[in-house]
């Protein structure tokens, strides 16, 4: 039999074992058939609230009083729903310190989920966010914070790093104003007092369904950093809880680069648990983590620059730290190279390596420049430093200025600092 | 037999038979696209439902009606994603997609499923063509039908994609 007849056979085989569903067809239509003609009844119902002019709320606001009214005259005894304002929600926040939501971009997927955990002090106390599995159905990273300690698992690489990091913290802590319902809606009322944000609220007679925040940024004012100008939200509120459930994030499209027009939903947070109590394990990795997992505690680690020198500019560190670099080469010690690096385990010694191969011979430092800013944003703090070496080639010295090095904090460390370089790019 | 592109047309304008018989030609296809990412046939249902649900409520923002295959398809596979995902979540484990095993409890059979991981492996347009023939059981001249396409040129791009599968179902060494 050839390959073409197996596999033809075995396609066969395997659309006979995914057989006709009727049960199937059947649940579907009869989901469909429930929604009856409104189909995007959800959808319709935010666009219709974002395209709703002044004159149709007025209206609209009007019918609501008329039914109000005639329903109170019918119904003596129907309960009024209490005007709803801003600071219950927060009211309703303030004692929570468990709360746990997902991400779900526009098209419904799955893009992050959190568990947001304060202490009895109100301060926040862990941190644990699941970003989601990538396109190939692949487990994603997984970072849990707890009062200063940090655990990055990157199951991809197989590795879960350990770090204590000053600006970590800052990291998780703005992760949290951004996501926890209760510094969000803070946030928006003081954006508010300043005028950038004008916000709505929609409060339904009828209690099951949720009220509606809209809050209309005003350009460049978000409350997270945004490339875009034109941003809005919209946060439900239960009528019971006065909880968030829910922040739509809405921008106008055509600043995302969309095809569509107008305002486009980004995504959602769905905040779907407050005070239910989180389970102890998940706030350690190392109880997930599969035994081949390589547990790197940066911590513990002698890497990078080490200075103590309290009155030193990041500039000065980093010129230095690129001196030592260039000095390593100088001397061939490339364990000490690959330090400066932050290279470790079997890395280094592949480094070292591939460094003897290379047969590279600094023999001078001529100039060490003025530290620079790193023009590519994904370098965060990183600073480039520009300087110029001698290398023998042949017998021959030859001037190089080498423009693609840089220095920046290295993971973990306040006191230390890690070159970046790409030996390939500048020394050949 | 219409073709995607009219049947699109025709649920745009309120006829939910006209998806009903979407769901027919594509229930099938979208399984298969659920089952290679969860290996298992109750969750790879509960994706098929939630596919086509998803698709009703999106589909007047299909912009080229004639490529309901290929959307129907993608939106399968972030279904079955997210309750790939979901699970994973609640256990707070990470152990990948589900792992297919021999066993009659509505998994996949081993073999099958390497399979279909290389027939998900395809480019959107040739996968379409192999699932419409052999999962949903079309003849050539249905599927020109359906694709809009000539039965020339479906019998070519179908003994091209059955060529590409062949090409990755070496290097898969099945």
């Amino acid at each position: 039999m050839t390959l073409e007849d197996k596999l033809e056979r075995e396609l066969e085989e395997l659309g006979s074992t995914i057989r006709p569903n009727e049960r199937l067809i059947d649940a579907v239509m009869s989901r469909i058939e429930e929604q009856g003609s409104a189909k995007q009844r959800g959808q319709v119902l935010l666009i219709r609230r974002i395209i709703m002019n002044r004159f149709t709320k007025l209206a609209a606001a009007a019918a609501v009083i008329t039914m109000a009214v005639v329903i109170w005259s019918i119904i003596p005894t129907a309960v009024i729903p209490t005007a709803y304002a801003l600071d219950q929600t927060l009211e309703a926040c303030k004692s929570k310190q468990q709360v746990h939501f997902t991400f779900v971009n526009n098209d419904n997927e799955l893009n992050k989920v959190a568990w947001i955990e304060y202490g009895a002090d109100g301060n926040l106390a862990r941190v644990r966010v699941d970003m989601a599995i990538d396109s190939n159905g692949e487990p994603n990273n997984v970072i849990v914070w707890q009062e200063g300690h940090t655990q990055s698992w990157c199951p991809k690489r197989k590795e879960l790093i350990l770090f204590d990091d000053e600006q970590y913290n800052a990291i998780m802590l703005h992760f949290v104003h951004r996501y926890d319902p209760r510094q969000a809606v803070e946030y928006m009322q003081e954006l508010e007092q300043k005028g950038d944000v004008e916000i709505e609220i929609e409060q339904p007679s009828d209690r099951s369904e949720p009220i509606v925040v809209t809050v209309n940024y005003k350009p460049n004012t978000f409350r997270v950093e945004s490339a875009y100008p034109m941003m809005r939200e919209i946060i439900l509120v239960d009528q019971t809880t006065r909880l968030v459930t829910a922040i739509e994030v809405w921008g106008i499209g055509k600043d995302f680069g969309l095809e569509e027009e107008g305002w486009q939903l980004f995504g959602t947070y769905r905040y779907d648990g407050y005070d239910e109590p989180f389970e102890e394990r998940i706030f350690d990795l190392k109880n997930e983590v599969s035994k081949d997992v390589n547990i790197i505690d940066l911590m513990a680690l002698d890497v990078g620059l080490y200075f103590t020198e309290p009155n030193l500019t990041e500039e000065q560190i980093a010129a230095a730290t690129v001196r030592a670099f260039f000095e390593s080469l100088i001397a061939k010690d490339y364990n000490e190279t690959a330090r400066l690096g932050s290279i470790t385990g079997e890395k280094r010694a592949e480094f070292i390596k591939q460094m003897e191969e290379m047969n590279l011979n600094v023999i001078e430092i001529i100039s060490i420049g003025e530290p620079r800013p790193h023009s590519k944003p994904a370098f965060g703090r990183f600073l480039i430093v520009p300087c110029t070496i001698v290398e023998e080639i042949n017998g021959q010295r030859v001037e190089k200025n080498i423009e693609n090095i840089s220095v920046g904090q290295t993971m973990g460390h306040p006191n230390r600092r890690t070159v970046n370089f790409d030996l390939n790019a500048f020394i050949k | 037999l219409q073709s995607d592109g009219e049947l699109v047309s025709a649920c745009l304008d309120g006829s939910k038979a006209a998806f009903e018989e979407l769901v027919r030609r594509y229930e099938r296809p979208v399984r298969a696209v659920a089952l290679g990412v969860l290996g298992d046939f109750h969750r790879a249902e509960d994706a098929a439902q939630e596919t086509f649900i998803r698709a009703w409520k999106k589909l007047p923002g299909l912009r080229n009606q004639a490529a309901f295959g290929p959307w129907i398809t993608k939106i399968a596979k972030h279904s079955a994603i997210n309750i790939a995902r979901c699970r994973v979540r609640i256990t707070a484990q990470y152990s990948g997609p589900a792992k297919v095993i021999d066993q009659p409890d509505g998994r996949l059979e081993s073999d099958k499923q390497r399979l279909l991981a290389v027939v998900m492996k395809l480019r959107r347009k040739p996968r379409q063509l192999i699932m419409l023939r052999y999962f949903s059981k079309h003849s050539v001249k249905e599927i020109a039908q359906i694709t809009g396409r000539s039965v020339g040129t479906v019998t070519k791009q179908l003994s091209r994609a059955r060529e590409r599968l062949r090409t990755q179902f070496e290097r898969a060494e099945i």
